[in-house]
């Protein structure tokens, strides 16, 4: 009876135990650092980050009184859309090219899956040379002489643009995974029925992928609020703050102005920003998408 | 009015396979045609190559008197209904009947009012705004059918559209179809494995084996009268028996026989070991005429020519084993052994015969076919 009773309460610790390792890696990297942060976002901190005096909501009120705040708040929202656009589209034309086999397909496929692989960071330092005002290949293809990244006209939209590029190297995956789940016949029997191109790809195509496409959405427009490599490298959240993302904005904010606390608060509107949106892309998808 | 007119239409894919070969055949207006054959016989490559979805290697296809070979599918004004049905996913069974209404454009009164009326010819009427994952593999197929029939087209293509059924809803269907022609009145092209729809739907019947017509021709004729072993085999259930025999007249008869002939002068018979089954009439003629005497050849002899007792036709007597019995209701399919061959008879229900025994069948000879054992063609094809 009593070893038993023993066994029972044995199998009961047994699971738990099983999961200690995973939880002990999110605690240490994810639950710590994330509630440290609403911590920090109530204090104001020294230069070595640590806590020091509570100020209360202090730090988010000053926030949302500055300039600079609200600009790069705008900034990231053009970024994160010209982002989300711009690599779904090159994620989803390089998907339909490589939808029917042909000669070179493995090439083909590989280079467009390739971006994938890049660092931010180094795909940023071959952009910099690209872009460069004088022996740049860009300037010299286009006969132009524009200061693509110091000329706040430009600089946001070529990190952008950069960014889309390499973020459409998964969605390039997603969407060829997306395309080869759609019966192929279903094309032949509407081009028997008289549907043209473009009404399949709009009748057929896009419905056939809208479940990966919410999904691929809900990744990118993640991804996209938090780029920062490309920014450091190219354009360092300039010229004045024309490409001041949030991200970069939280960085400057700890790292260079040593204010921290306004820095964990800045995480913390992003965190709720993120979250707002997912939760909002989920409640529609779920009306959305019908079969 | 269409007129399908194929000429010598070859399909030949890269690595040099002939999937259809030399295909010429004239579809005239309101035909149920069937190709059929046994599965990779080039009967569905033939038929995509008159839809469009694939491309013809050589020879000609016109359509209404208008060269079709490169038309797109989308100008062939043809319809089709796929073996998988290949319903859009995402749309309900209205949009999917409509489909092809819809992209030509047509105003959305005219396109209600026809959806409703095919709706209730096939009996959907309740079920236009599910989605085809909600519904059952027949309601599916009259789906399918709904959206190939909607835009009257002038040749209504059907690539195995009962496949994916069970036997029952099968049965159902074929009726069904038969009526959907005879109401609709236009031309069906309608490809099958099954040689029970092929007999029961078609007007006309294209059997076809290797990428190469066997024959075309009526039901009836098909089953009566085959052009050659092929297609003797592949239409009928069971399958007509083949005997393997040779022909042999009085003399050289009494000569194997090592002794005095029983039999009259100039009688011819079909001889296999020990058996020996008289030829007269036509059949002898015919033999005689084309000089088979002492040559060997295969008799095919449908089941129903078999009986288990001697009749008027029927006279011709050989002794079998049965191994086997199989009770269709109205009658029964026996199988017996004779030598090495396995042959089957169709008889009355009231037989007795049992598994095991051995007994008497008698063969009514006026019914044989006559193939000759190398080139396998018909030596009664009229």
């Amino acid at each position: 009876m009593k070893k038993e009773k023993s066994n029972i309460k044995k199998m009961r610790i047994e699971p738990y135990m099983f999961l200690i390792p995973s939880f002990l890696v999110f605690g240490v990297f994810l639950f710590f650092p994330f509630f440290k942060t609403i911590y920090l976002s109530l204090y104001k901190t020294n230069k070595m980050g640590q806590a020091k005096l509570f100020v209360g909501l202090d730090n988010y009120t000053t926030l949302f009184k500055s300039a600079s705040f609200y600009n790069s708040l705008l900034v990231t929202l053009i970024f994160v859309a010209i982002v989300v656009i711009g690599s779904m589209a090159l994620g989803l034309v390089t998907a339909m090219l490589c939808n029917k086999t042909f000669p070179g397909i493995r090439f083909f496929s590989t280079a467009f899956a390739l971006p994938m692989a890049i660092a931010s960071s180094s795909a940023a330092m071959i952009f910099k040379i690209m872009l460069h005002p004088s022996v740049g290949i860009i300037n010299k293809l286009l006969g132009t002489s524009i200061n693509w990244v110091h000329d706040p006209k430009y600089a946001l939209v070529c990190v952008a643009l950069l960014t889309a590029w390499l973020n459409s190297g998964i969605n390039f995956l997603y969407f060829s995974a997306g395309l080869s789940n759609i019966d192929e016949t279903i094309y032949e029997r509407a081009s028997v029925d008289g549907a043209n191109g473009v009404q399949q790809f709009f009748r057929l195509t896009l419905p056939g992928l809208a479940p990966i496409m919410f999904y691929t959405l809900v990744v990118n427009i993640i991804q996209a609020f938090q780029s920062f490599g490309q920014v450091k490298i190219l354009t360092e959240g300039g010229p004045g703050e024309s490409t001041n993302l949030i991200v970069y904005s939280i960085y400057r904010d700890a790292f260079f102005n040593y204010r921290f606390g306004s820095a964990a608060a800045q995480s913390v509107i992003l965190f709720i920003i993120i979250m707002v949106l997912t939760l909002v892309m989920f409640r529609i998808e779920r009306k959305g998408v019908k079969y | 009015m269409s007129e399908l007119v194929l000429k010598n239409i070859c399909k030949e894919y890269e690595n040099g396979f002939k999937a259809v070969d030399n295909f010429s055949l004239e579809i005239k207006d309101k035909e149920f045609l069937i190709f059929v054959g046994p599965s990779g016989c080039g009967k569905s490559t033939t038929l995509r190559m008159i839809a469009g979805l694939e491309e013809i290697t050589t020879g000609e296809l016109w359509i209404d008197n208008q060269f079709a070979n490169y038309l797109d599918s989308q100008e062939r004004e043809l319809s089709m209904v796929f073996q998988s049905y290949a319903l859009y996913p995402n749309m309900t069974v209205y949009d999917n009947i409509a489909f092809s209404l819809q992209v030509r454009k047509l105003g959305k009164q005219e396109i209600d009012k026809r959806v409703q009326e095919v709706a209730r010819l096939l009996g959907l009427e309740k079920l236009l705004q599910q989605r085809p994952k909600d519904l059952s593999g027949g309601q599916r197929q009259r789906v399918a059918i709904g959206n190939a029939i909607i835009r009257e087209p002038k040749v209504l293509l059907m690539d195995e559209p009962l496949s994916n059924l069970d036997a029952k809803l099968r049965g159902q269907m074929r009726v069904e179809l038969a009526e959907l022609h005879k109401r609709l009145g236009n031309t069906i092209i309608y490809v099958t494995h099954d040689q029970t729809e092929a007999m029961t739907l078609g007007t006309r019947i294209v059997v076809m084996k290797d990428g190469i017509i066997q024959q075309i021709d009526a039901p009836k004729n098909l089953y009566e009268n085959p052009i050659n072993l092929f297609v003797a085999g592949f239409i009928g259930f069971p399958m007509m028996n083949m005997i393997k025999a040779r022909i042999m007249i009085h003399e050289e008869m009494a000569y194997s026989q090592r002794g005095r002939s029983a039999y009259a002068e100039n009688e011819m018979f079909y001889v296999f070991e020990k058996n020996r089954i008289q030829v007269t009439g036509y059949v002898k003629e015919v033999l005689l005429e084309k000089d088979y005497r002492g040559q060997d050849v295969i008799i095919g002899i449908r089941p129903e020519h078999i009986s288990d007792r001697p009749t008027m036709n029927a006279t011709q007597r050989i002794t079998g084993e049965v191994i086997g019995r199989e009770l269709l209701g109205s009658e029964i399919i026996l199988y017996f052994s004779i030598l090495d061959m396995q042959l089957s008879a169709r008889v009355e229900a009231t037989s007795t015969a049992q598994v095991g025994d051995k007994m008497d069948f008698f063969l009514e000879t006026d019914h044989f076919c006559v193939f000759d054992e190398k080139t396998e063609e018909n030596l009664m094809y009229h």
